[in-house]
Formats: structure tokens, sequence, C-alpha cells
């Protein structure tokens, strides 16, 4: 597997940067050959998480890098949702965690995606794979 | 309310006779899904389970799931089958599959025959079915070759050629002409982030920022795309839904709300 797509928490930290005293995300993609690719459903929830950002300044830096470093530098790997993805989100979002829960609308999305695209996910959550039939990579 | 059939329950109800079945179908209707987490086989559904929808998972395994609008999951089990590991192993199949046709709506309240035929059709499907993915595997694992097999927006990336145009239609923001004229400044500056489209006497022209047009070109790799983002510094944000992650799979028997 070459390609990741990148889920919430991995794309957050990867935006970060090395603000971190530790950032596994980065360290681990250091080391890729392959490429890595976001959904813009990720990246609105990060954006949203962004604006609950209680310093304005802070809150502005986030927003600015959302929307404007990440398109630019993600180019074309900051993927839409399409119908092929729809078709099969919807049957995704049947799934369930083990714990019972129903899988976050952004990981629904993302685990559909990755599924149609062919992509491994970036993720603590390992049992993502069992429900995208890829691998799932945690870096922490 | 949904049914997870195990491969095996499946099999061994289509081999019932119709009275049995019927007994099935019945406990099924009846049972409460707090029973159902309870009890090991025969367990049952809900109240309203209206609509079965069977759905054939692909390579190597079957679901069948009854809908209704209730969110509620029942593992059905008539055997001696360990239906956790069963079900992950279900799962995993159903989440690989790139195809899953519905065979039908049933109803719990159709004639059991019918519903055993039905199931009998399907699982002869699905065996051929089966035969013939197993004889694609080997056949793609003979090829393979280290080559990865891609789905059709990221192989559109894998193949620059063109596509290009479509990658930045698909990626623009449309303006009309009037729009544009009034906010050009805004459309510059939207330029270096993502590709602008204007409509115009319906021609269409494409404005887009040249280090971001080099982007979709040649996009980076993920090592060269980490070190772009390794000098920002912004403050972390917290994810309370992914803060402790999940434990590792195992199925939930009977009912969720």
């Amino acid at each position: 597997m070459a390609d990741w797509l990148l889920g919430p928490k991995a794309f957050a930290e990867f935006v970060t940067g090395r603000a971190l005293a530790q950032n596994p995300v980065l360290d681990w993609a250091d080391t890729l050959v392959g490429t890595l690719y976001v959904s813009e459903v990720t990246w609105a929830y990060v954006r949203s998480q962004a604006q609950q950002e209680a310093s304005p300044r802070k809150r502005e830096e986030w927003i600015r890098t959302l929307d404007e470093q990440v398109p630019a530098e993600f180019g074309p790997r900051l993927l839409p949702l399409q119908r092929l993805h729809l078709a099969r989100w919807s049957e995704v979002r049947l799934e369930s965690a083990p714990s019972g829960k129903p899988l976050s609308v952004t990981e629904g999305f993302d685990a559909a995606i990755c599924i149609v695209e062919q992509l491994g996910y970036v993720t603590p959550n390992a049992y993502l794979g069992a429900i995208t039939g890829q691998p799932v990579h945690s870096p922490w | 309310m949904s049914l997870y059939f195990l491969y095996e329950a499946a099999e061994r109800f289509a081999a019932l006779d119709t009275t049995a079945a019927g007994r099935v179908l019945k406990a099924l209707s009846d049972v409460q899904p707090t029973e159902a987490a309870l009890k090991k086989a025969s367990v049952g559904t809900a109240d309203s389970a209206d609509i079965v929808r069977i759905v054939k998972a692909g390579v190597t395994d079957l679901w069948l799931g009854a809908f209704t609008e209730h969110e509620d999951l029942t593992v059905v089990s008539l055997g001696r089958e360990q239906p956790g590991t069963q079900l992950h192993a279900r799962i995993c199949a159903i989440a690989r599959a790139q195809k899953r046709p519905t065979v039908g709506g049933l109803s719990l309240t159709e004639k059991p025959a019918d519903i055993q035929d039905s199931l009998r059709a399907l699982l002869a499907e699905h065996r051929s079915l089966f035969e013939r993915a197993r004889a694609a595997v080997m056949h793609d694992i003979q090829k393979l070759d280290g080559t990865i097999q891609l789905g059709p927006l990221v192989k559109d990336l894998h193949v620059t050629h063109g596509v290009l145009a479509s990658q930045l239609a698909r990626s623009a923001r449309r303006w009309r002409t009037a729009q544009a004229r009034r906010d050009f400044k805004g459309v510059l500056q939207d330029a270096s982030t993502a590709p602008q489209l204007v409509e115009r006497d319906g021609q269409e022209v494409l404005i887009i920022d040249r280090d971001l047009l080099e982007r979709y070109e040649q996009p980076l790799s993920g090592s060269a795309l980490a070190a772009r983002f390794a000098s920002n510094k912004l403050s972390p944000l917290q994810f309370p839904d992914e803060d402790t992650p999940e434990p590792d799979p195992e199925i939930q028997l009977g009912a969720r709300s």
C-alpha cells in the first residue's frame, strides 16, 4: 500500500507542524514513498474544530492554513466526494464501532473513499480496517 | 434493525423443512432485541422487520440484512457457530466487496418456502460468484507484480496526461461573468488555492496560480508534503471523539440502540 488517506486526527496533527513536541504523523510521513490524501469532509471537520479555538489569533492561523496552504499544497489530493463514494457510504454508515457506537459522519465518508479509491487510512481506530477492507495505520 | 445471518445459518435455514423454517421466521419476528442479545441460538429481531434485504457480500461471504428504521443489530445463528469471530470476518468481506447487489425485498411475513427459495437461489449464485472471484484473485496475484489497484479518482491522479483539465474543472470554483467582474480581486486571490472557472458566453475561462498548477501537474509525495507542513507552528486541536481509540474489533451480539 503506497497511498494513504489522512483521518481527522492525523490530518490535524500533520497540518499542526512541529509545534508539537512530538509529531508522530509527520515523523511517519517523512518516511513515506507513496502519497497522502485528505478528503474534503475531513478538511471541513478539522476546520469546524478550528472554529472552536478560543484564541482569535490561533483560530485565524488555523483557518488561514486550512483555506490557503492546504488546498495549495495538497492540490488534487484534497479529494471531493463523488457519487461512487456516496453509494459506498450508504452501506458503510450501517456499520458500527466495536463499542456499538455508529461510525462518525467523517469516518463513514472517509471509509467509503478508502474503499472506492483503494487507500489505506491513517487513524487511531484500528477497527476501521475491518470496515474498509484496506490497511489502517496508527502512527501514535 | 439489521439482521446478520451467518453463512452457515443461511445454509441451514435454506435446508430446513417448511414448518421448521416457519418457526425460525416466527422467532425472528417475535423476539425482542434485548432478548436476542442474550440468546445464542435462533435469535430474533425486533417488532417490525418489514423488509428483509438480501445482500451478497462478494468474495467469500453472504450478508443478509433486515432493515427497518430501527438501528438494532441482531446476529442470527442457528447452529454451533462462533458468531463473534465469524461475523467479524463477514464484515471484513462485506467491506471488501466492491459490488453488493440487492436481490430483492422480502417480508418476514411471506411464506417460509418463498423465503427459503430466495435464499437457495442466492446461495447458489453466491457459490458461483465465489468460484469466479477466487479464479480472478488467483489470476490477479499472478499478474500483480507489485502494482496497486487504484480507484477512479486516485487513478486519475496517477495518469496526469489527458485528465488535468478535468481535474482542474472538478476542483474549480465557478463564477458568472458579472460576479467575477465585480470581484476580480477575489477571483485572483482564490486562484492561489483552487482553480477559478469563469463562464462567459458559453466559454469557460480557467484562472489558476502557477504554483498550484504545478501541484496539479506534479503532486508532492508524502514526505515532500510533510516537509512543507513541518515548519507550521499551529496550536494543537482537540478531538474528543478520537482521543480514546476504539478497542480492537470484537463483535457485539444483539441489539444496540
